[in-house]
């Protein structure tokens, strides 16, 4: 990324290279057209070489994620489908470091990891990241208790964070 | 600002971001001011940040094609605006192109028809590949200045690449039933049989793919035609059976030449219904 900062090209070509699928599979998921996920995908992109900056340290592939994910948030608002309140909110704070303990794990022991959730909980995270929609849609889709599903959550990310962790002691 | 256990979970979906825009104002404004709450999140959202990686699965679909033009845009705007103003560089961006249909996973099949036409020094007729997307326009057009290398070789490649647009027209028409598998589809159409594949490996060396059928009710396998995929993964292959009373499709590794009854375990066998 500092090479990027720097204007330089063949930089950017690397990092395309090297993170395009995970965009692209994100922005397919998420709004489920694959022409609509290719213009995610260069407008991603585009963002990454016109404000570098915007990246400050951790996991690269995380950050791209979390960036492609909110892009397709607001498509999806773009859409004008849904009311304001059916879609969630993002709300990221700046200056966190926490990142940084998993800026080397790539996307095999991520998944990896995240196989190893219970299949109830793993499901509610994938919704809630994947699906563009709130816990309280999780818990009408899945016909389960509001409560239950923010169980889920919390129970799930905490066991993801520390499975994650064991992982980067290996 | 105090503590507020009651909220743990809220704070969960929050750094998942799957809570509704003003129940996550309030929480959010919360974990600003709790030290424990946002160290809480802060973990929390790390973790979920990774959930991401999961989808790089759902790219399978993004053809060499496809990945190349995007790459290709991206790459001019960049180097035109050579300047980190967004403005500069999207204006430099052409939107994916619109066919005017849905997309399907056929479309990664127009790749092999550009290959194919490249090997055979022909297709420049091939409309549907030519709008479909620009790269191949470049690469057919190449592919003309080079076919002025016999009259022979042009019929023949002419008569393959259209029976491989007869193929292709075959896969999208209307009413054509698709059936997937593994790194591809099986295409009922009209009557006709097709085993799509945008991405088979080769089969080990001194190998080929042989298909298989299954008629209704039957329980033993007729052989069909032998195939392989070109260097990029991609295949289209008619079964000269056709459809009619055809139960199953099945596909295997054998010698070259094919075999009269299968010597390798099936690398698929899918159900026509």
């Amino acid at each position: 990324m500092a090479r990027i900062r720097e204007r330089d090209s063949a930089a950017f070509e690397a990092i395309y290279d090297g993170y395009h699928r995970l965009v692209f599979g994100i922005a397919l998921k998420m709004l489920g057209d694959a022409m609509a996920a290719e213009d995610l995908t260069q407008a991603v992109f585009l963002k990454v070489w016109s404000a570098p900056d915007a990246y400050a340290a951790g996991n690269f592939g995380a950050w791209i994620a979390r960036v492609t994910r909110n892009r397709a948030l607001d498509v999806l608002r773009s859409r004008a489908l849904r009311v304001e309140s059916d879609l969630p909110a993002d709300v990221a704070f700046d200056g966190s470091l926490d990142d940084t303990v998993f800026a080397a794990l790539d996307a095999e022991r991520v998944r990896a990891a995240l196989a190893l959730l219970p299949v109830e909980q793993r499901g509610a995270i994938e919704l809630g990241f994947f699906g563009g929609i709130t816990h309280e849609e999780i818990a009408r889709r899945t016909a389960t208790p509001l409560g239950t599903v923010k169980t889920r959550i919390r129970a799930g990310l905490r066991k993801l964070r520390l499975q994650l962790e064991a992982t980067v002691a290996r | 600002m105090m503590h507020d256990d009651s909220l743990a979970d809220s704070i969960a979906v929050l750094a998942l971001g799957a809570l509704p825009e003003a129940e996550a104002a309030a929480v959010a404004e919360h974990v600003r001011t709790c030290a424990r709450c946002r160290a809480d999140y802060d973990a929390l959202r790390s973790a979920a940040n990774l959930v991401g990686f999961l989808a790089e699965a759902d790219a399978s679909t993004l053809d060499e094609v496809t990945s190349a033009r995007m790459k290709r845009n991206l790459m001019q705007a960049v180097r035109a605006s050579g300047s980190p103003n967004a403005a500069v560089a999207e204006r430099q961006i052409q939107p994916a192109p619109r066919a005017g249909r849905s997309p399907r996973p056929w479309l990664a099949y127009g790749a092999l028809a550009a290959a194919v036409a490249l090997g055979l020094l022909s297709v420049a007729d091939d409309a549907r590949v030519r709008s479909d997307n620009a790269a191949d326009v470049e690469r057919l057009a190449a592919l003309q200045d080079r076919a002025n290398s016999g009259a022979a070789a042009a019929t023949a490649a002419r008569r393959a690449s259209d029976a491989l647009e007869r193929q292709l027209a075959a896969i999208v028409a209307p009413g054509s039933k698709h059936f997937a598998i593994a790194g591809g589809e099986v295409v009922e159409s009209g009557g006709r049989v097709l085993l799509a594949f945008a991405h088979l490996p080769a089969p080990p060396t001194g190998k080929v793919y042989q298909a298989w059928t299954i008629a209704r009710g039957a329980t033993g396998v007729a052989p069909s035609v032998t195939f392989a995929p070109d260097a990029s993964g991609s295949a289209v292959v008619e079964l000269p059976e056709g459809a009619a009373n055809l139960g199953a499709v099945a596909v295997t590794v054998e010698p070259p030449g094919g075999s009269r009854t299968p010597t390798s375990k099936p690398t698929f066998v899918r159900k026509l219904t």
